[in-house]
């Protein structure tokens, strides 16, 4: 067996958002993301219904199925898991949207949510994101410390526009991240700079990030190959939000276009994985 | 009587534009006082710019305040002897420094608080992103802990740093309220949860300009209640230039920041003069 990469493409990031209303139905969305060659879709433990719908056509399509939550309480969560669980999704992601001020608080919020995935046989992974429990990321470390067996989905993209990375991104920052990356079982895929939190891949003035978050890609990448065993399958989850996550313009239209990065970024990735590969090869003959 | 006086950031004059053009200080001075300003915002950080920048001002009749990115106590003395020199109205302070519990961040800020006060410079904490304020709950904390700091707020890094939800949620908006309830100064610029600066006239981002300014009112009708008769609130506007304001492919900016400058400047005069009346209307 060989570790194996799979990288998803997020049912949220095919919303379009546009101002003339024109969006895919969930039969084009499942199909274009089959063509392009995505491997799955991340889709939510919280919408009955459209989960169910978008579970069968992705089975039709041979695609794999991960899942996400944005839990409020703690007794409210396993039905959040029970979904997961009919959806066969291969983890389970939280974005926690409860919001204590201290660490101990937090820890012992995350400890019980962990207990009741483990109970329930899903695995669950807790995404470093704005607007929830780990929206800090000096608070973040610290509950990474305090919950040693928490399994971290990294979107790194929150962290630059919260504590508005200076660039170059110093030492000090550069430790954080990877402080993050070292614990993190899943990637989140999109761009951000210190003032925006998703940007446009090819505009000139923007290649600093696109370059510094490919290597933060490949440096989790790089830790999580080291660390898991030797059948496992890392997820990376390409992730481009629409609007207000998209910059758009006067006219209301975004500015790239974000099904095409959203391809882009699979490619990337698949490219840091072959790489990867290489140096694990040239590693053993050595 | 209770007065407001509105100033423009420095910062804020720079353009960064691909083709490279700048306006010269006098310029910016020149546009500064005529565009109806009351002072600038100048870097207590920058001596030898900062000491022309303040000769240009006094000729204009511009008042100044300081801001300055103090990155350990010992070493703010310098910024503290320079916002003296200069005569600042206040010293605001982003303080870049990164302790892992509130503690330690009291005591930090306390220090620096106390080397203020024996400057006799007034010394104000800004609520901002890449410093010790990034967080708003640890800022909270901070606050709690330091009953006498008086706070600087610039509510657009909250807004983006924990992604505010849309509408504001009531818990959102007390936290709000509480940094407004110990605000002596504001800053003007309108965020949304995903991006920092967002162009004032732009249909999307209506419910923003009109949350900010809400807000904005919130805060001075506090102070107004809060502060003596003879107080003079400042109101800094502060656009910032690329990658605070947002470009285009070609690199240049989707909005005329200066004008949108203008246009902050106004409505916060506005605001002033309908909380004179509401004033008036309950004295009567």
């Amino acid at each position: 067996m060989v570790q194996q990469l799979e990288v998803f493409q997020s049912i949220w990031a095919m919303e379009r958002r546009r101002p003339d209303g024109h969006e895919w139905s969930l039969n084009e969305q499942v199909a274009m993301i089959a063509e392009a060659g995505f491997d799955g879709i991340d889709i939510s433990a919280q919408h009955p219904d459209e989960s169910r719908a978008a579970r069968r056509l992705m089975r039709n399509a041979g695609l794999g199925c991960t899942c996400y939550a944005f839990p409020d309480s703690v007794e409210g969560f396993q039905r959040d898991v029970d979904l997961a669980l009919e959806l066969e999704a291969q983890h389970l992601n939280l974005i926690i949207q409860i919001f204590p001020a201290s660490v101990s608080e937090g820890i012992d919020v995350i400890g019980r949510l962990l207990e009741i995935g483990r109970q329930s046989g899903m695995p669950l992974t807790v995404e470093t994101h704005r607007n929830c429990i780990t929206t800090d990321l000096l608070y973040t470390l610290q509950l990474i410390e305090g919950l040693p067996d928490m399994a971290i989905s990294a979107d790194l993209s929150h962290y630059v526009v919260e504590r508005e990375f200076t660039w170059p991104v110093p030492e000090r920052d550069e430790a954080w991240m990877q402080q993050i990356l070292a614990r993190a079982v899943a990637f989140q895929g999109r761009v951000a700079s210190r003032e925006q939190i998703q940007i446009q891949l090819d505009f000139p003035q923007h290649q600093g990030w696109v370059t510094k978050h490919l290597q933060w890609w490949k440096d989790g990448m790089r830790h999580w190959r080291a660390r898991e065993d030797e059948d496992a399958v890392l997820n990376f989850l390409t992730q481009l939000g629409p609007p207000p996550y998209a910059i758009t313009g006067r006219d209301g239209n975004e500015l790239s276009d974000r099904w095409q990065e959203s391809i882009t970024i699979m490619n990337w990735v698949r490219e840091i994985w072959t790489e990867l590969e290489s140096e694990t090869a040239a590693d053993q003959s050595v | 009587m209770q007065k407001l006086e509105v100033f423009q950031s420095i910062w804020a004059m720079e353009r960064r534009r691909p083709d490279g053009q700048e306006w010269t200080l006098e310029e910016q001075v020149a546009m500064v006082a005529g565009a109806g300003f009351d002072g600038m915002d100048i870097y207590s950080f920058a001596p030898e710019k900062s000491r022309a920048a303040k000769k240009l001002l006094n000729d204009a009749g511009l008042a100044c305040s300081c801001c300055a990115f103090p990155k350990s106590v010992e070493g703010f003395q310098a910024d503290l002897d320079m916002a003296a020199e200069l005569e600042a109205r206040h010293l605001n302070i982003i303080v870049q420094m990164y302790p892992m519990s509130v503690a330690e961040g009291v005591d930090i800020l306390g220090r620096m608080l106390e080397m203020g006060e024996a400057s006799g410079v007034n010394v104000i904490v800004e609520t901002h992103r890449d410093c010790i304020t990034t967080d708003m709950l640890y800022t909270l904390q901070l606050m709690e802990g330091l009953p006498h700091m008086k706070m600087c707020a610039d509510l657009s890094h909250f807004v983006v740093a924990r992604e505010f939800t849309w509408p504001i949620p009531t818990r959102d908006e007390t936290w709000i309220q509480q940094v407004m309830d110990r605000s002596v100064a504001f800053q003007g610029r309108v965020a949304s949860r995903e991006q920092v600066q967002v162009q004032l006239d732009f249909p999307q981002q209506q419910g923003w300009v009109t949350k900010f300014r809400q807000w904005w009112e919130d805060g001075m009708r506090k102070w107004r209640y809060r502060e003596g008769a003879d107080d003079v609130l400042n109101f800094t506007v502060e656009l910032g230039p690329p990658p605070y304001g947002i470009t285009g492919r070609d690199g240049y900016e989707l909005s005329d920041r200066w004008e949108e400058s203008i246009i902050i400047k106004d409505w916060v005069h506005e605001i002033w003069e309908r909380l004179e009346i509401e004033s008036k209307a309950i004295q009567d």
